[in-house]
């Protein structure tokens, strides 16, 4: 299995970096014990296997220092594995691509930020796994790449088999079978999806995110807490019980605003099933404060006494 | 009121009958020498959907239905232009049938309990053709109606992987009926509607293992 370009020559530890630079297509595959990825990687000349997000920022990092001085031509950055069964979301080694994972965009963010692919002349991002835009959650995440990057980025709704690659990777004659975010755009949902964590999630109130409250309006009755009501609410939670909703967003009887150690801003709660939990929002808003995508529940050992507590705080300004 | 129950297992297909007959191995051929005589005959047509349509009754079922279908197999669905190399689940009856020459407790390069390549299929009666699939889990705590419930990646529970997560369910709502309940902090199989697991974030099982999903990996 090759994995990222050894040096022949230790005095020009870039030259294989550059060698991947004056191709067309840069083509990394999921580094994995795998019969069809060992066949393709063989398949497609000047491939790279990769086994996480930690080698591909090894490989873009390195081909960002072999780019210097170069003349760059445009080219996709083709990302080629398995796609996860239920959200056919691509995976390269250990690493799933889910955009709603904070991980995974805060990684693509940060790789605009940097201005990676411009530096790399990459113009497109190829997710070339089987059916990576067939699902809300895949399609979702295709288009909040494109959005994070600002490349086109392309899933298809098919199969791929190695009859679709050849020596110089992705065929051409296939390019029917893919679907760019742009195509994407207006059809696109947020998935109902978890990140991946330690379950079941203890509650850390300081690594909540915080937010404005002008600018985080609600649906629903908003009561702001003092530091006081906040330890009558942590002491009626069990913190070490949270897990996600295995439904459709519920709708909260009202919201929390718990004071944060910024001021000004607020730790978002939501009370549900008349006070028997109280969900959370550690992975931050993705989608709607209040979805069931983002939130994890905690269940509350006396409802009544919540109930009591969240009656007395005032209604806070929308 | 029926009740079918499935086994998720590989399939090879080695020999077509007709468009959706088909003889095929729950091996690799390659490791057994290509040996005929392990293979199996199958209907691809004989599914649940065949029965819910009343084509057949659900006692004659012998394949779930193609992935592409609402089902879980993924071989053919149709020759010679179907897929032959994929997963097939096949019915308790047509495990009778072959008279114990396929064992669904063998799975090559898996972890997994055998529960967790296992659903079941109501037909008619209060569950209204309801489908529900195995796996492995933990009750962690319960709050009102619902369950705090860990739950594995099929074919990962009898290995070292941990819980793909926790949710919060209505097991009397979202649990086949017919199963033996949860006790806390044993970790036990469970048969979830197949609707609720459209909201969890959790893998489907893949097979054969060279076919991809982590659940595989050695």
């Amino acid at each position: 299995m090759r994995s990222l370009p050894d040096a022949l020559d230790p005095a020009d530890p870039l030259a294989p970096y550059r060698a991947l630079l004056a191709q067309p297509r840069l083509t990394v595959i999921s580094a994995e014990p795998d019969r069809e990825l060992d066949g393709m990687a063989r398949t497609i000349r000047g491939s790279v296997r990769i086994a996480g997000r930690a080698e591909l920022e090894v490989l873009l990092g390195r081909l960002v220092a072999a780019s210097a001085g170069a003349q760059i031509a445009p080219r996709t950055l083709d990302l080629l594995g398995h796609s996860t069964a239920h959200g056919a979301l691509l995976r390269l080694g250990d690493w799933v691509i889910d955009a709603a994972d904070p991980t995974v965009a805060a990684f693509f963010r940060a790789l605009a930020a940097h201005g990676v692919l411009a530096r790399l002349g990459i113009t497109a991002v190829r997710l070339l796994g089987c059916r990576t835009s067939d699902t809300d959650a895949g399609r979702a995440t295709i288009c909040r790449l494109a959005e994070l990057l600002g490349v086109e980025v392309f899933g298809t709704r098919h199969l791929l088999y190695d009859a679709h690659y050849d020596e110089a990777g992705f065929r051409d004659a296939w390019q029917f079978l893919l679907v760019s975010a742009s195509d994407l755009a207006r059809a696109a949902q947020p998935a109902d999806v978890t990140a991946p964590a330690t379950w079941p999630r203890t509650l850390d109130l300081d690594a909540l995110p915080a937010f404005a409250l002008a600018a985080a309006p609600t649906r629903w009755p908003r009561r702001q807490m003092t530091r006081g009501a906040v330890h009558q609410l942590l002491a009626l939670i069990r913190r070490d019980a949270g897990g996600r909703l295995a439904a459709r967003a519920t709708a909260p009887s009202c919201e929390l605003a718990l004071p944060s150690a910024v001021p000004e801003q607020f730790h978002l709660a939501h009370v549900l099933f008349d006070g028997a939990f109280v969900r959370f929002y550690p992975d931050g808003p993705d989608g709607p404060v209040g979805s069931a995508a983002a939130g994890v529940l905690y269940p509350v050992d006396d409802p009544h006494e919540l109930r009591r507590v969240t009656d007395a705080l005032p209604l806070a300004l929308r | 009121m029926s009740k079918v129950t499935f086994h998720g297992l590989p399939a090879w297909v080695g020999a077509i009958h007709s468009p959706t007959v088909c003889d095929w191995w729950s091996d690799d051929p390659a490791q057994m020498r290509w040996d005929r005589t392990l293979m199996n005959t199958i209907d691809l047509a004989m599914t649940p959907a065949a029965a819910t349509a009343g084509r057949i009754k659900p006692a004659q079922i012998e394949a779930d239905d193609f992935t592409g279908h609402g089902g879980r197999t993924t071989i053919g669905p149709l020759f010679p232009g179907g897929t032959s190399i994929g997963a097939c689940w096949v019915s308790d009856h047509y495990l009778t049938k072959l008279g114990g020459k396929l064992r669904p407790g063998v799975r090559p390069g898996v972890s997994g309990h055998d529960y967790e390549w296992t659903f079941v299929q109501y037909f008619d009666g209060e569950q209204h053709n309801r489908r529900f699939y195995g796996f492995h889990a933990n009750l962690v705590d319960t709050q009102n109606h619902l369950s705090l419930v860990q739950l594995w990646n099929p074919g990962t529970g009898a290995g070292s992987a941990k819980p793909a997560g926790a949710w919060w369910l209505d097991l009397a709502a979202d649990t086949d009926p017919s199963a033996p309940p949860l006790t806390k902090n044993k970790p036990a199989p469970v048969m979830l509607d197949k609707d609720k697991i459209a909201h969890l974030n959790i893998l489907e099982p893949k097979a054969p293992p060279f076919k991809g999903s982590f659940a595989f990996a050695p």
